[in-house]
């Protein structure tokens, strides 16, 4: 039977109405002091209770007002009962309805009444009133009545220590036995309550259900609140009965409640001690059970109980907890094998944490799960549910943050269970793999291990089959990172070099399998990682040790990784790793054709492989500081690389680039005394064999080549009248003012900044003692610095100013120190003396400036043609009103409209399909589309004007879409035609169209009513739009149209 | 001294006659003689002296004249009557008892004249009783006589209670019956036997219900029949209804019952009442499904009155029998209660009750199966399906009563005709003789 909600509020509110007042007669009989009126309107109103129609939810609305009217009731018992009438009487009295639902209601008031009242032993009536209760066996009236019982005696029960134990009253035994068997009443009534009623109706039944469970639940609750529920009652009484009745019950929703419920609500020392009973109702559960739930619940119980007393671990060890646990997992697993994989999960994932949580040291559990979960897992195959993966994937994520991440990836089990996941996750668990591992700082030692751990990321090592389509190149780079970061975490024991290796090589071969797009990211790190691995191996070997894996043997490797990142291609980050290696090579091992080999390899690449000419100038300088810093070649080697290097100087495109290429390449012929910390090394020995290799002479041509290039620049400069690259000048500045330091800037610089740099060098090499740089050639140069920097242009450039301010501040420094170095600086001219000379030329430089700079030509926009496009998908065209100027007289819409009264064509310039759109139709025949557009063929426009009108005379009006260019321009071409009268439309037919219909009458102002539909009514006729229709004569198309409606919406007819 | 007043004046001889009774031996302890507060039909209450058989019934008639006037009379006499009134003889009561007392000789009466009488340790042997059918009533009728018919008569009624023994109990009247197939139930009333202010003690236990029931209640009916042999009449109605079970129960389900009498207007059974009538009670147990058909059960019980003493005296004091109820273990049948038909076969053959089927749908057929199963069991009762409306059972119950002495020959009428069930509306006594399978175990 469906009853709607309506109904249901009616029939509440008609039983409520009855209740209310039923409630009223039966307080009148009470103040009257009437026994038998009182218990007839208490039954009549308790009567309302009988219905059928009500859903729970209203049933229970009406049930705590007929208990509000009771408690009148049972106050008037107990006023009877101190007037003389003996409770037994009245216990007798109530029984005469001959109605059983107020019958049983007032029995069991006035049983309360004869409890306290302390007549009659307490555990006789509680007995024969739930005896009595049998007789209500309709599900929903049932359980109200039973709940009602429990409610009024509740506070009666002979409870250990409440007024109501005694000899005859019973003691907490009866208690129970009372309210045990009003539960399992209940729950049979609630069980029962599901066969009610049509199959259709099964889910709001079951909803109805739902809402009914805390009526049943309160005697478990009331039940644990006895105050003489020992341990052993508990055990050997409450939980056999109550467990048999949930099992009894093979009822899905009373299962999962109750189950909830007893978990719940008793203490947890009672379930730890009855944990095998408890479990042990598990499996023979209903399979629609959620019994992961509660087995979830029941753990993490267990589990917050043995965190707040450490004292029950031991017991629970006793009791072996997680023994039972697990084997009613397995067991609930067993008998329910279409239990779906997400539950399975989760009740693995709370078996695991509670094992954490309860044996935070034995892994050998966290493992038997795993197992357990795989065995139960694998026969449902491959997780693909979203559900199920996020369960398996939390299942497989809580032991990470528990244990050690290196000791859980070695669990045996633990990479079965990942094989059941979908590659998707697969990655997913990979990351949270990797990230844990990263937080906790884990290292990975070992190549087993290692071996392990990629085999665990595989999913982000190298592309997944069914992953790639997933992942986007953003993706890829993310995971790429993850394992880079990775990398450092590869750390062998006690700084095991050898082991090292072997993990390295492991951790390559992984890598190498990943495809380029990964190896960009991960073979990088691992170069470093191997880098900084060599050190310590040229270490030991030079303290005498001897490395399984030697040196040799470690560039080896490092040769293989950075080759293959160069093949990857990614040659900018494989340039600067090669001479990393180099000098590493170099200057650690001391192994001069490993480095050789090193730069050979840079070189090649940067011949072939660097596409980028900003890349290049990078790389370029790179390999010179880097080739600066080697000791260890021999001359022919050392000469071969610089020559070579110097070459490529002149190859660069830009005459800056070429410039500072050459300034850093000066260095090259001048190399700096090996640093002290290297000195210490091995290197040390190369270096005391072979000083530094200078060569003043190819310094001087270095310099003066940079001047020259300079020179170019500035010319170039000059030609191409280009403004100063502000960046540039700003990066120029931003290097060391001090001058001495021969970094070159990082972008092109100006070619006025290139002079102070050529300054800056000249002052390094002059400061390092190069005997061929004179203060003659200095002050030279200073002048022509001085010269290029009291240009105009370079004055406004303030970082410029401010380097060559630093620059000269410098030259002032070094001069006031005195000694050897301040004589050589004596005879520079003074600086100020150099700004002033600066100055007085500054005039000149302008002028020169301002001819070279042309004015600047004036860039105008090309007039895109007029495009012929479809008229549907054009926008209203608008012509530039600039040129709306035209020879022709302008009309304005009024007088158009007076005008095509009489003799006149309009010419209609739209194109075609506007004009069918819509067009001057009133008076018909005046307007004809010919299509024109300004800067169009006005040949052949003014011969199709001669075809509609073929006289000169002829009064013409033109008309555009709205009054713009075009109709000025169709004007001039008619004119120039011959033809005497042509008037261009004000506005065009926009214009035109906003104020006349199509029928050519007047558009009503919008908003505005402004027909009465007089004549319609009149007629007494009431037609449909014939009001609407009125000032178009009838035409309710027009008249619509008129309203301004627009295409769509409103014509229909 | 109660009075009792009656004032008539005669034809022509106008005198007043009242009459005082002196307690009785009922009511000498307190005093004042007993009395006892009736309902009439016309739901008025009258108040009448009580007496009990061997009861002396004494007291005065007091004669007054209209003052001033002289009445003569023939003389003065007073009757003690006890009549049986039959409703089909109305007018026409047959007297059992007929005692007389002449208070005075014919004479004449100036004043008012106080005679004493006094009937000694009257044997009184029916209780005083209005039924329906049949009532039984006493009075005192004071007689002033005169000639021509213009006699003062007046009756004073008075009520008669008579206390019993309390009969054989009796072992627990227990029964299952059943539908085939459909409700099988056992139920079972704590004795045979209950005085009047007595509780029924019961239970009911379902072993198969498919059926869906909505409620179920127990009844009290009284059947008075009159006459005898072909000439009887019975007729029953419902003294108490009694609504013991709401809503559907579940197999092995089992619902107490605890009925307690004294609410009710009920008289003891009377087996025979100077040959004219009898009154007989039974529980009837009625089971109403969802679609409003009766299932019924009826159980003859005895009840007896008990003498106030030994009620009093009844053991258990202060908790008394109603605050009990029958232990719930229910009998060894429960086992076999497994609602299939080869469990209603071996309870027939055991000979434990009879299996009737009967629903409204299935009435032929239910007709055969229950012939078949009396034959197997003749002793067992049936259930019976009754009508859909309120006036059914009623007009069932009648038309088995004018079955009962038909007793044999009812399993034969049985598969022939159709059920009453069927027909509620059409239930009245003309076709419910043959119609209704009422085979009443107990009557039998």
């Amino acid at each position: 039977m469906e009853q709607l909600p309506e109904d249901q509020r009616a029939w509440l509110k008609d039983a409520q109405q009855a209740v209310k007042r039923h409630g009223f007669y039966l307080r009148k009989a009470i103040d009257d002091d009437n026994m038998k009126e009182a218990l007839r309107y208490s039954a009549a109103l308790l009567g309302e209770l009988r219905t059928s129609l009500l859903s729970p939810q209203k049933y229970y609305e009406l049930y705590m007002q007929a208990c509000d009217e009771l408690r009148n009731l049972e106050m008037f018992f107990r006023d009877e009962a101190s007037k003389g009438r003996s409770h037994a009487d009245l216990y007798d009295l109530v029984q005469h309805a001959g109605n059983i639902v107020p019958r049983l209601y007032l029995l069991c008031t006035a049983g309360a009444c004869y409890i306290r009242g302390s007549e009659a032993p307490a555990k006789l009536i509680l007995r024969d009133v739930a005896e009595m209760c049998k007789g209500v066996q309709h599900p929903t009236r049932g359980l109200f009545l039973r709940a009602y019982l429990v409610q009024c005696m509740r506070g009666l029960l002979p409870d250990t220590g409440s007024q109501f134990e005694s000899e005859d009253g019973g003691n907490v035994v009866d208690a129970l036995e009372f309210l045990l068997v009003n539960f399992t009443e209940m729950n049979r009534l609630w069980v029962r309550m599901q066969h009610q009623g049509s199959a259709r109706d099964r889910e709001k039944r079951e909803r109805e259900r739902q809402q009914l469970a805390d009526l049943v639940g309160k005697n478990l609750t009331y039940l644990s609140q006895l105050d003489g529920l020992t341990f052993q009652l508990y055990r050997d009484v409450v939980l056999p009965r109550v467990l048999e009745q949930i099992v009894g019950c093979r009822d899905d929703i009373a299962q999962q409640y109750l189950m909830q419920c007893t978990i719940m609500v008793f203490p947890d020392e009672f379930h730890l001690g009855t944990l095998q009973q408890l479990l042990g109702a598990l499996p023979a559960l209903q399979p629609g059970v959620r019994v992961h739930s509660v087995l979830s619940l029941l753990m993490d119980r267990l589990a917050n109980y043995a965190a707040s007393e450490k004292s029950v671990v031991q017991e629970m060890s006793q009791v072996d907890a997680f023994g039972q646990m697990s084997s009613v997992a397995l067991k609930v697993v067993e008998q329910h094998p279409e239990m779906p994989a997400a539950d399975v999960a989760a009740m693995y994932s709370a078996l695991l944490g509670f094992s954490g949580t309860v044996y935070p040291d034995k892994l050998e559990y966290v493992d038997l799960v795993l197992q357990t979960c795989y065995n139960a897992l694998q026969r449902r195959g491959p997780i693909s549910e979203p559900k199920a993966e996020r369960q398996v994937v939390a299942l497989l994520s809580a032991p990470l943050e528990k244990y050690d991440v290196v000791t859980v990836l070695g669990l045996s089990h633990y990479p079965s269970v990942m094989e059941l996941l979908q590659p998707r996750m697969k990655r997913e668990m990979a990351i949270k793999i990797v990230q844990t591992l990263l937080k906790s700082g884990t290292q990975v030692s070992g190549v087993d291990k290692v071996e392990m751990l990629f085999s665990f990321v595989a999913p982000l090592v190298r592309g997944m089959e069914g992953l790639e389509d997933l992942l986007d190149e953003e993706d890829v780079a993310e995971d790429s990172g993850l394992l880079a970061r990775l990398v450092h975490n590869l750390r062998a024991r006690d700084g095991d070099t050898d082991a090292q290796h072997a993990m390295l090589a492991a951790a390559q071969r992984h890598f190498l399998s990943g495809g380029p797009q990964r190896m960009r990211h991960t073979l990088p790190p691992l170069a470093f990682c191997a880098l900084e691995t060599v050190r310590r191996v040229a270490a030991a070997e030079q303290a005498g040790a001897a490395p399984q894996v030697g040196t040799a043997q470690w560039y080896a490797f490092l040769h293989q990784t950075v080759s293959e990142l160069a093949g990857v291609p990614a040659a900018e980050l494989a340039l600067p790793l090669f001479l990393l290696c180099a000098l590493s090579a170099s200057e650690e091992a001391a192994l001069e054709a490993t480095a050789y080999e090193f730069f050979e390899q840079a070189f090649v690449l940067y011949e072939e492989a660097i596409p980028d000419s900003r890349q290049e100038v990078r790389a370029l300088h790179s390999i010179m500081g880097t080739l600066n810093r080697c000791y260890i070649f021999s001359g022919e080697e050392r000469a071969a690389l610089a020559h070579k290097a110097s070459s490529y100087c002149s190859k660069l495109l830009k005459r800056t680039d070429q410039c500072s290429a050459v300034l850093a390449a000066a260095h090259l012929h001048w190399q700096p005394a090996p640093p002290a910390a290297a000195a210490e090394g091995a290197a040390a020995a190369a270096a005391e064999e072979r000083p530094p290799a200078r060569d003043e002479q190819g310094v001087m041509a270095c310099l003066k080549r940079a001047l020259k290039l300079a020179n170019a620049a500035q010319q170039q400069l000059a030609v191409a009248a280009k403004p100063r690259p502000r960046a540039a000048s700003r990066a120029a500045a931003g290097g060391e003012a001090g001058g001495a330091v021969a970094g070159p800037p990082m972008l092109a610089p100006s070619p006025s900044s290139l002079f102070v740099e050529i300054l800056n060098h000249y002052l390094y090499f002059f400061d390092h003692g190069c005997t061929l740089i004179t203060p003659a050639v200095l002050q030279s140069l200073l002048e022509l610095v001085a010269n290029e920097m009291s240009a105009e242009a370079c004055k406004e450039d303030q970082p410029l100013q401010a380097f060559y301010a630093n620059t000269l501040q410098h030259i002032r420094q070094q001069k006031a120190k005195g000694g050897e170095a301040g004589a050589r600086y004596e005879a520079l001219m003074q600086a100020a003396a150099l700004v002033q000379a600066a100055q007085l030329q500054r005039g000149a430089s302008c002028r020169r400036q301002a001819a070279v700079q042309r004015p600047a030509a004036r860039l105008i926009a090309a007039i895109p043609a007029a495009l012929s496009r479809p008229a549907a998908l054009a926008p209203r065209r608008r012509c530039r009103p600039a040129c709306a100027a035209s020879a022709a007289p302008s009309v304005d819409v009024e007088s158009a409209r007076k005008l095509l009264d009489g003799a006149v064509t309009v010419i209609d310039l739209r194109p075609t399909g506007w004009y069918e759109e819509s067009r001057i139709s009133k008076p018909p025949r005046k307007s004809v589309n010919v299509p024109f557009a300004a800067g169009g063929d006005t040949a052949g426009f003014v011969a199709e004007v001669a075809r509609a009108a073929p006289s000169a005379a002829a009064r013409l009006i033109v008309m555009c879409g709205d009054g713009g260019a075009d109709s000025a321009a169709a004007a001039d071409a008619l004119v120039a035609a011959g033809y005497s009268s042509v008037q261009v439309m004000e506005g065009g037919f926009a214009a035109y169209s906003a104020v006349w219909g199509p029928s050519g009458k007047r558009r009503p102002p919008a908003g505005r009513w402004v027909s009465t539909g007089k004549e319609a009514l009149k007629s007494g006729l009431n037609v449909p739009g014939a009001a609407e229709s009125y000032t178009e004569g009838g035409d309710l198309k027009s008249a619509r149209w008129a309203q301004g409606f627009s295409d769509g919406e409103g014509l229909k007819l | 001294m109660n009075k009792l007043f009656g004032g008539l004046v005669g034809g022509g001889t106008a005198c007043t006659v009242q009459l005082e009774l002196r307690p009785g031996s009922s009511g000498a302890a307190a005093g004042r003689p007993a009395t006892i507060s009736l309902k009439n039909k016309r739901d008025e209450t009258e108040t009448m002296p009580l007496f009990s058989s061997k009861d002396t019934i004494a007291g005065e008639v007091k004669v007054t004249p209209i003052p001033g006037k002289r009445a003569d009379h023939q003389g003065i006499r007073v009757q003690l009557l006890g009549e049986v009134e039959l409703a089909s003889e109305r007018g026409y009561p047959h007297q059992f008892l007929s005692l007389v007392r002449d208070l005075a000789p014919p004479g004449e009466l100036s004043t008012q004249a106080t005679l004493p009488f006094e009937f000694g340790s009257v044997e009184m042997q029916y209780e005083s009783f209005r039924g329906s059918q049949a009532q039984v009533r006493y009075l005192l009728r004071v007689t002033v006589a005169h000639g021509m018919g213009q006699s003062v008569v007046k009756d004073h009624p008075f009520w008669v209670r008579n206390w019993q023994a309390a009969p054989q109990v009796g072992p627990p009247i227990k029964m299952e019956v059943g539908i085939e197939d459909c409700l099988h139930i056992e139920f079972e009333y704590d004795r045979g036997a209950y005085h009047l202010g007595d509780t029924v003690l019961g239970r009911i236990h379902f072993l198969l219900v498919r059926i869906k029931l909505k409620h179920m209640e127990l009844e009290v009916r009284r059947r008075e029949t009159s006459g005898a042999g072909t000439a009887a009449r019975s007729e029953s109605e419902t003294v108490a209804k009694y609504e013991i079970m709401d809503g559907a129960p579940v197999r092995g389900e089992s619902i107490p019952i605890r009925l307690s009498l004294h609410p009710y207007d009920l008289s003891p059974s009377y087996g025979n009442v100077f040959n004219k009538f009898s009154v007989r009670y039974f529980l009837n147990l009625v089971l109403v499904d969802e679609e409003d058909r009766r299932y019924f059960k009826q159980q003859e019980v005895t009840l007896y009155r008990m003498s106030p003493e030994e009620e009093a005296a009844q053991p258990g004091g202060r908790l008394p029998r109603r605050m009990l109820s029958l232990p719930a273990t229910p009998t060894s049948s429960t086992a076999k209660g497994e609602g299939s038909a080869a469990a209603a076969a071996a309870l027939a053959a055991a000979g434990v009750g009879r299996i009737a089927l009967g629903s409204n749908g299935a009435g032929g057929g239910g007709g055969g199966g229950a012939q078949q199963a009396a034959q197997a069991a003749p002793e067992g009762g049936h259930l019976l399906p009754g009508g859909g409306s309120e006036a059914a059972p009623a007009a069932a119950g009648g038309s088995g009563e004018a079955a009962v002495q038909a007793e044999e020959q009812q399993a034969g009428q049985q598969q022939a005709a159709p059920l009453a069930a069927e027909a509620p509306a059409e239930a009245p006594a003309a076709s419910a003789a043959a119609a209704s399978p009422l085979g009443d175990g107990s009557s039998a």
